[in-house]
């Protein structure tokens, strides 16, 4: 079973969660006290690291569970994810937005925790098995969804996780250049190439788009 | 990839528009608990914390230990140049290396057990002034010092040692007591009953002969 069965696995499961929150948020602006923030939260202080957490825990817990799908999965790469960056505080250098580098850290930690849960499940379960609840899950889900979700799961990981920062959590591209050190330009490119393979994985249901 | 080379750029502003809906619609996150992960995150960084201190703090407290040994060994080994027999006795010896670690920790028990019988004797002699507040800080100080570098001790491969083991567990006990009582020196009922125990404790353990036998002559004599 390769990342994307697992993946498809967890967009299945997300998919039927209840929607509680706006799909997509605008980008967070930086507060004009977050510096003196940092400052504190390197030395240690625990209320400005509650300060910084408090600024930032939506937008990555919302990322995290739009490339997780799962609940349990996006809480641990959100607290890892924090964990990370108050650890290792002293090492950003302001050079970009804290933000960017928070999203740089938890686009890290997902997709290594991501990678280490393949690697134990695919240990732990046979591929037939592991194919078999796969289908399972997708078949049970509506046809356009399930295509989807297995499409977008096909996508190579960078791609993947390029749409699903812009086209599902709304980050611009400059925001996701910052956070995945590449230019706005590949960041496009991506963006690109992975609506064309969508485009063409869901070509059944043009209508939907062309009525 | 092979899916990318046959499809490379497209323009579709309607199915840009199409596809950003139904993106939106996948996985979508529910309310963010924000809470239940702060507390996670904090005692994580709590645990790493505590990690990075325990980390340092018992190389530290074993080179304490061991600069400790050497020096006791240096100012041992400058004693004994003054006194021949012993001197001979350190030359033809294999085990008296200055440089033998297991000779050094012998050197750091040996110290350590002789302060703790200082101090045990002088704990029976001056007992009844243990009601007095300043006698009762200075014993317990000097308690807290020797119980210490028992600690160490233990913790130290002199700790391995299967006839030094049970002897320093016993003394730590009674050490322990004894910071205690100096503590609680203004109660008389606390007194008297830590005071039994402790006394108890001297008299089934058999600590002082103990201490005695396991304290080398060497040393003694050379002073």
């Amino acid at each position: 079973m390769g990342t994307s069965t697992l993946f498809r696995i967890a967009l299945s499961h997300g998919a039927d969660m209840e929607t509680q929150q706006p799909a997509s948020l605008p980008p967070a602006a930086a507060p004009l006290d977050e510096r003196a923030l940092l400052d504190r939260a390197r030395r240690g202080d625990a209320r400005a690291q509650r300060g910084l957490y408090d600024l930032h825990v939506d937008r990555i817990y919302r990322l995290t569970f739009r490339m997780t799908g799962s609940d349990d999965l996006a809480r641990d790469m959100t607290q890892d994810t924090f964990v990370s960056a108050f650890a290792g505080l002293d090492r950003f250098r302001g050079d970009s937005a804290f933000s960017s580098w928070l999203h740089s850290i938890a686009v890290s930690v997902t997709l290594n925790g991501l990678k280490r849960r393949k690697r134990l499940w695919s240990r732990e379960h046979p591929l037939d098995e592991a194919q078999a609840v796969a289908g399972t899950v997708v078949a049970s889900d509506p046809l356009l969804k399930a295509r989807l979700a297995e499409a977008v799961s096909l996508l190579p990981e960078r791609c993947r996780t390029v749409f699903l920062m812009h086209d599902a959590e709304g980050f611009t591209h400059e925001q996701i250049a910052s956070a995945l050190g590449v230019t706005v330009g590949t960041s496009k490119a991506q963006l690109s190439r992975g609506r064309a393979t969508l485009r063409v994985a869901l070509a059944s249901f043009a209508k939907e788009w062309e009525s | 990839m092979s899916d990318l080379n046959e499809h490379p750029d497209h323009d579709d502003p309607r199915f840009d528009a199409w596809l950003q809906q139904q993106a939106a619609q996948l996985n979508t996150p529910p309310a963010t608990p924000r809470d239940e992960m702060w507390s996670a995150v904090s005692s994580k960084l709590a645990a790493k914390k505590r990690f990075t201190v325990s980390r340092y703090a018992w190389p530290m407290a074993l080179a304490a230990a061991l600069v400790l040994g050497v020096a006791l060994d240096r100012m041992m080994v400058a004693r004994s140049a003054s006194a021949p027999v012993a001197a001979s006795q350190a030359a033809t010896s294999p085990a008296a290396q200055p440089s033998d670690p297991a000779r050094l920790y012998r050197v750091a028990a040996s110290a350590t057990l002789t302060e703790a019988q200082a101090l045990l004797v002088s704990y029976r002699h001056d007992g009844l002034a243990m009601q007095d507040p300043a006698a009762a800080r200075k014993l317990g100080a000097w308690g807290r010092q020797v119980l210490a570098s028992t600690r160490l001790l233990i913790d130290s491969p002199a700790g391995d040692d299967a006839e030094l083991r049970p002897l320093l567990e016993d003394l730590e006990l009674v050490l322990a007591q004894i910071v205690r009582l100096s503590a609680n020196a203004t109660d008389s009922s606390e007194v008297s009953s830590d005071r039994a125990l402790i006394d108890r404790a001297l008299t089934d353990n058999k600590l002082l002969p103990r201490l005695r036998t396991a304290i080398p002559a060497a040393p003694q004599g050379a002073e």
